[in-house]
């Protein structure tokens, strides 16, 4: 085990280029076609991601997405039934070892041993990391104020996350899994850990790759983003250029129009009637959009930036109604 | 690993002690007592069918009764190997870590076996010590007297103790630890086949059962040739058998964590 020399003030280290078995990634993370499977059922299906390397990665979809299934394969605490996962440089299934060396997760749920204490917590977690920085555990315990002498079956559940997360930081992992980390967290803390944590492992250039159901937390931090449903990607890109190619245009008509005239229209990939009004979600040049309703008859005309999860519910639906489609003609 | 496993395994072993040492003290005045009781004849008949000559020496009733001891204490030392963790959802922390799972698993049971070893080692020592001290058996006469047959017992003389001879009993209890070390790896086998802590307790209660009721016929058999110390005479043989099968159960144990999904 590596100790960490002491310094005055905790900082965060830097992302060391290089020091993996195999020449510095650009991908901390490769998922080619993964498949994993529960009985007959393809949890994940044919799943292919790149987490850049440095980059804050969040990781989307609905409930029962296979988001926590495909996060514990990269961890390797299941098997995978096809495809390949590539973490840190080291393929999980022969090198998973090697890749946990540089790797830290927290888990969805409370993981923490509750019949010990705060403080044999953080001895049994220095114990079984080969790389540790009391000082930085430290840090986050005291930013965390969490009693180290407290068991931890008597901490909250958010205090139990806190430490979760103060353990994973100890290890200075080259990248952070993380599932839900922010689940159990009070407002407060939720913006503490986005912040300042997020912000500093991030800035210490270390992949951070995390899933969450809150897009606003998403939104605010990460720098890629891929939504899953059903087990395969909808979308993975980074977040500033899908909010610049992904638009809505806000149309409305004096006269009837026909639905499949407003979706012939070039970059209109959906459709959504919201009343008497349209919301034609565009990719791409939302202007030419515009330039198109207005001569199909449109009395109004409104380009409408799209946040996060208004790009995660519209890409769903549509990834939805693409698979009802599908499924349609065979269900007869 | 070891410190983490360490931590839960002393406590099991505290406990394990604590077992043995009231199995120690019933053999202690158990043996005493039955010694005493064959000196009388009125109640030779009613107390068992053993002739005097054949009655068991304080170690022996030892192997006897911290035999049925070990098969308890392993199976409910046992049962808690993985699926607690996996109960408690804490088996994700361990795995996460730079560690085999092979590690993992021998660091489980190997701690387990070696409490078991310790504990069983260290009361055996002590009772095997006790068992060669020089000590005098005193016999004793019991007699009806007044008329509520009350009885009285009457000192009619002592004779020293028999002992046992090491080299005969090493073996047996080479055997009951080693039949111990086997439960605890088919605990861990079974507990990494189910998933929580109550399944596998459910389903340990379940084997011996029908192991039990399989071997009941062997078993009668067997304690009569215990008595006799024919035992003795098997236990080197059974030793080899037991090793294989013990070293069987762990390296199944292992196959399935590794492959096992959590």
């Amino acid at each position: 085990m590596v100790e960490m020399p002491p310094s005055d003030q905790y900082e965060p280290r830097a992302y060391p280029q290089g020091v993996s078995g195999n020449a510095p990634n650009k991908y901390a993370i490769q998922l080619d076609s993964l498949v994993c499977r529960y009985g007959a059922r393809n949890v994940v299906d044919k799943l292919s991601l790149r987490v850049p390397t440095g980059s804050v990665y969040g990781f989307l979809g609905p409930n029962g997405a296979g988001k926590t299934t495909t996060i514990k394969a990269m961890i390797g605490l299941r098997g995978i039934q096809g495809g390949s996962i590539n973490v840190l440089g080291f393929d999980v299934e022969t090198e998973g070892v090697l890749s946990r060396e540089r790797l830290g997760y927290m888990a969805e749920t409370n993981n923490l041993y509750g019949h010990m204490r705060v403080s044999e917590m953080v001895e049994t977690a220095r114990r079984l990391s080969r790389r540790w920085n009391s000082r930085a555990v430290d840090h986050y315990l005291d930013l965390f104020a969490l009693p180290r002498k407290e068991r931890i079956r008597k901490l909250s559940k958010g205090m139990k996350g806190q430490l979760a997360l103060a353990l994973v930081l100890g290890s200075e992992p080259d990248l952070l899994v993380l599932d839900e980390p922010t689940s159990g967290l009070d407002p407060l803390k939720r913006y503490e850990f986005l912040n300042q944590i997020v912000r500093e492992v991030s800035q210490a250039g270390r992949t951070i790759f995390f899933s969450s159901h809150s897009l606003s937390e998403v939104e605010q931090v990460a720098d890629w983003v891929a939504i899953i449903n059903q087990g395969r990607l909808v979308i993975e890109d980074e977040l500033d250029n899908m909010k610049l190619r992904e638009k809505a245009v806000k149309v409305s008509f004096e006269q009837p129009v026909w639905l499949h005239d407003l979706e012939a229209i070039p970059g209109v990939w959906r459709v959504v009637q919201e009343g008497r009004r349209f919301r034609l979600l565009v990719r791409g040049n939302a202007e030419e959009v515009t330039n198109y309703a207005r001569n199909l008859g449109a009395r109004s005309v409104e380009i409408v930036d799209m946040n996060l999860e208004a790009i995660f519910v519209a890409y769903l639906q549509g990834h939805r109604e693409s698979d009802a489609q599908a499924s349609g003609p065979q269900k007869g | 690993m070891f410190y983490k496993e360490w931590r839960t395994v002393r406590l099991k072993c505290g406990v394990w002690l604590l077992v043995y040492t009231m199995c120690g003290l019933s053999v202690w005045f158990g043996t005493a007592r039955s010694e005493t009781v064959y000196a009388s004849s009125a109640f030779r008949v009613i107390a068992s069918n053993i002739p005097p000559d054949t009655n068991n020496t304080l170690f022996q009733n030892w192997l006897l009764v911290s035999a049925l001891a070990t098969l308890f204490i392993t199976v409910l030392g046992g049962i808690d190997l993985v699926s607690e963790e996996n109960d408690k959802g804490t088996l994700s922390f361990l795995l996460s870590r730079p560690l085999s799972r092979v590690r993992i698993y021998t660091s489980k049971v190997g701690l387990n076996v070696i409490g078991l070893v310790g504990t069983y080692g260290l009361a055996s020592l002590v009772m095997l010590g006790l068992d060669q001290m020089p000590r005098q058996i005193a016999y004793y006469r019991s007699d009806v007297v007044g008329e509520c047959f009350e009885t009285a017992e009457t000192l009619v003389g002592s004779i020293p103790a028999r002992t046992s001879n090491p080299g005969e009993v090493l073996p047996t209890l080479l055997l009951i630890t080693l039949v111990g070390a086997g439960i605890i790896c088919l605990s861990g086998l079974v507990s990494t086949l189910t998933r929580t802590t109550m399944q596998t307790l459910a389903a340990m209660m379940s084997i011996m059962l029908v192991t039990s009721l399989l071997y009941g016929a062997l078993a009668n058999q067997m304690s009569w040739s215990f008595i006799n110390f024919q035992v003795y005479q098997l236990s080197p043989l059974l030793i080899v058998p037991t090793v294989l099968l013990t070293l069987a159960l762990f390296l199944a144990g292992v196959l399935v964590f590794k492959q096992r999904e959590y």
